[in-house]
């Protein structure tokens, strides 16, 4: 990796905000390609980021800034993602109906986006009926449920079977994630695969858009 | 011991007949909400036989039950009284639609839980836009005068030996960091710690000067009468703080210095506790050292936050509340479980105290009644077998 790009890295790494638009713009002048600025330097980064936070190194605040970092990036080379096609898929992500926690929702979102994902982020409290126009409206590829509650963990069952019931639940890997849940949950209710940390969403997620 | 007489041995750590018991208030009753089928408290009163209990009252963030039936609390052995000064955010909207909150932030239910509509803050960039947020409380709106409210406590006082604690949620007194969220919304209030420092104690110090006033007028009503103060300070999740220790103690802890100081200036014999769920190891010497009493809640499911390991860290330094895991062991265990789990606990804490029994956050829908019963019952039998 050359100097800039390991600068690159660093700032992701650092939420350095301030810096990050005219490093696009310095990565874009030499001629880097947008898949390469994402994969060899946002992704890197933000990797970085989701392991200083699993070791105990990095708190929220560390990572919100990192992820403002990805959006300032993101959005200035939406102009060239299209052209060069490289949106590996669509997430549909949402805290089911009847509750109301978010950040681990929000992380999960951000990291996905920051490797490369388009996230429709349907927030707190979210039908079956929401889930299911998202999925279908955007033609997701994955769904990610998240949930704190055990009173409300089982309402990722019911999406599931709404998904089943409209024809949708082939057309779609699910991803669940939440403090009381497990594998063993997740194979319970139907889903593909549990996270335990948005570094997980981020490997299911490639692996998913990898077999398919 | 009298009631009031073991609370405070217990948070003094200075020898106790039994554990002390707490049902109640904001931090440790349990859930219910006129919009839900089920109704957890309705549950609880009919299991008991108690059928003419009030309709629930709850506070601004979630559905638990602050008006729990005398009859209750003195069947289960509860040695605490919570009261209410005038102009606590206690309601719900008859229609079940948001309702207007402390700081002018608007609460909408979702399950048994409030949550803001919007965060009026999310977009604000000056210091001067926070100095001129509209929403602030007025401390001199008649809904803060406290006529009425010494006698109510002074009623309890001579009639009862409860100990009596008093929640600072009049006028957002005591919510700092939660208020901060709401007004600004997670991320942002995540981002300014970092990046707009001087945002996050522009409106930390407008929360004192418009505050202050209120705690004043709650503490010259009734300051004398009250045994435990409870302030909010939230910012856990199960696995660790949201932020680092550096950032705790530069952005945070000194505004929890400021209120435990300006309570305990006024009211010298009160203790203090902090409502503060989730994983918060790092911050519990730091608020021991600043003159907190009791750190609420002892969650035993979040990381480090096992009894015994709390007890043998900080054991000499503070006390604490709570301790009784309501995620598995009250929905998913047996009687048998909970009794177990008391009388392992009671023997951690010891004939010293340090101890205030507890659930570890307000009791959740699927607990059934028959587990809440047995860890009261348990408590009341094995309290005093350290």
């Amino acid at each position: 990796m050359n100097d800039l790009m390991k600068q690159f890295v660093a700032i992701v790494e650092q939420g350095k905000v301030e810096k990050a638009d005219k490093m696009v713009n310095a990565l874009l002048d030499e001629n880097y390609s947008v898949q390469q600025i994402v994969h060899e330097g946002l992704v890197i980064g933000l990797d970085l980021v989701g392991q200083k936070l699993d070791e105990g190194e990095y708190f929220l605040p560390d990572l919100v800034i990192s992820g403002e970092v990805a959006q300032i990036v993101l959005e200035k080379l939406k102009p060239h993602f299209a052209k060069e096609n490289l949106t590996l898929g669509t997430v549909v992500a949402g805290t089911v109906y009847g509750d109301v926690h978010d950040i681990g929702l929000n992380l999960v979102a951000l990291t996905l986006e920051g490797s490369g994902f388009k996230v429709v982020n349907l927030g707190v409290n979210t039908s079956k009926e929401s889930f299911i126009r998202a999925v279908r409206e955007e033609g997701a590829d994955i769904l990610a449920m998240s949930a704190l509650l055990t009173t409300t963990m089982s309402y990722m069952k019911e999406v599931i079977q709404a998904l089943e019931e409209n024809n949708l639940r082939d057309k779609v890997k699910i991803i669940v994630g939440g403090a009381p849940l497990n594998d063993e949950y997740a194979a319970v209710i139907g889903a593909d695969a549990y996270g335990a940390s948005a570094r997980d969403a981020v490997l299911f997620a490639n692996a998913f858009v990898a077999a398919k | 011991m009298k009631p009031r007489d073991r609370v405070i041995a217990a948070i003094d750590r200075k020898g106790i007949d039994r554990v002390p018991i707490d049902f109640g208030g904001a931090c440790c009753s349990i859930v219910d909400s006129p919009f839900q089928e089920l109704r957890p408290y309705k549950r609880l009163c009919d299991y008991l036989g108690i059928k003419d209990y009030e309709e629930p009252i709850s506070g601004p963030f979630m559905y638990e039950v602050d008006n729990i039936d005398e009859r209750i609390l003195q069947r289960f052995g509860v040695d605490i009284r919570y009261v209410y000064p005038n102009g606590s955010p206690l309601y719900f909207d008859p229609q079940g639609g948001a309702v207007v909150g402390v700081f002018g932030v608007r609460m909408k239910p979702v399950g048994f839980y409030g949550t803001p509509d919007r965060h009026p803050m999310r977009n604000f960039t000056t210091i001067e836009e926070v100095e001129n947020y509209p929403l602030y409380p007025d401390p001199e709106d008649p809904v803060y005068d406290q006529a009425g409210f010494r006698e109510r406590v002074l009623k309890l006082r001579e009639e009862t030996d409860y100990a009596i604690a008093l929640e600072l949620a009049t006028g957002g007194i005591g919510y700092t960091i939660d208020i901060m969220i709401s007004l600004f919304g997670m991320e942002r209030f995540l981002y300014n710690i970092k990046k707009r420092p001087d945002l996050h104690h522009a409106f930390l110090n407008k929360h004192i000067r418009v505050t202050d006033p209120i705690l004043e007028k709650v503490l010259t009503a009734a300051g004398d009468l009250i045994d435990i103060f409870t302030i909010f300070s939230d910012f856990g999740t199960m696995q660790g703080p949201f932020m680092s220790e550096e950032d705790y103690a530069r952005h945070i802890k000194p505004y929890e210095s400021s209120l435990i100081g300006r309570i305990k200036r006024r009211a010298p014999h009160a203790r203090v506790m902090m409502h503060s769920c989730g994983s918060i190891v790092s911050a519990i010497s730091h608020r021991a050292e600043v003159g907190l009493d009791v750190q609420n809640p002892m969650n035993p499911l979040a990381k480090n936050m096992e009894p015994a390991h709390l007890k043998e860290q900080f054991g000499e330094m503070i006390s604490f509340h709570g301790g009784i895991d309501i995620q598995r062991l009250l929905p998913f265990g047996t009687p048998k479980d909970i009794a177990d789990k008391v009388r392992e606990m009671v023997k951690i804490f010891g004939s010293a105290g340090g101890w205030i029994a507890a659930p570890s956050h307000n009791i959740q829908p699927d607990t059934p009644p028959e587990n809440i019963v047995a860890l009261y019952d348990a408590l009341l039998e094995y309290g005093g077998e350290f």
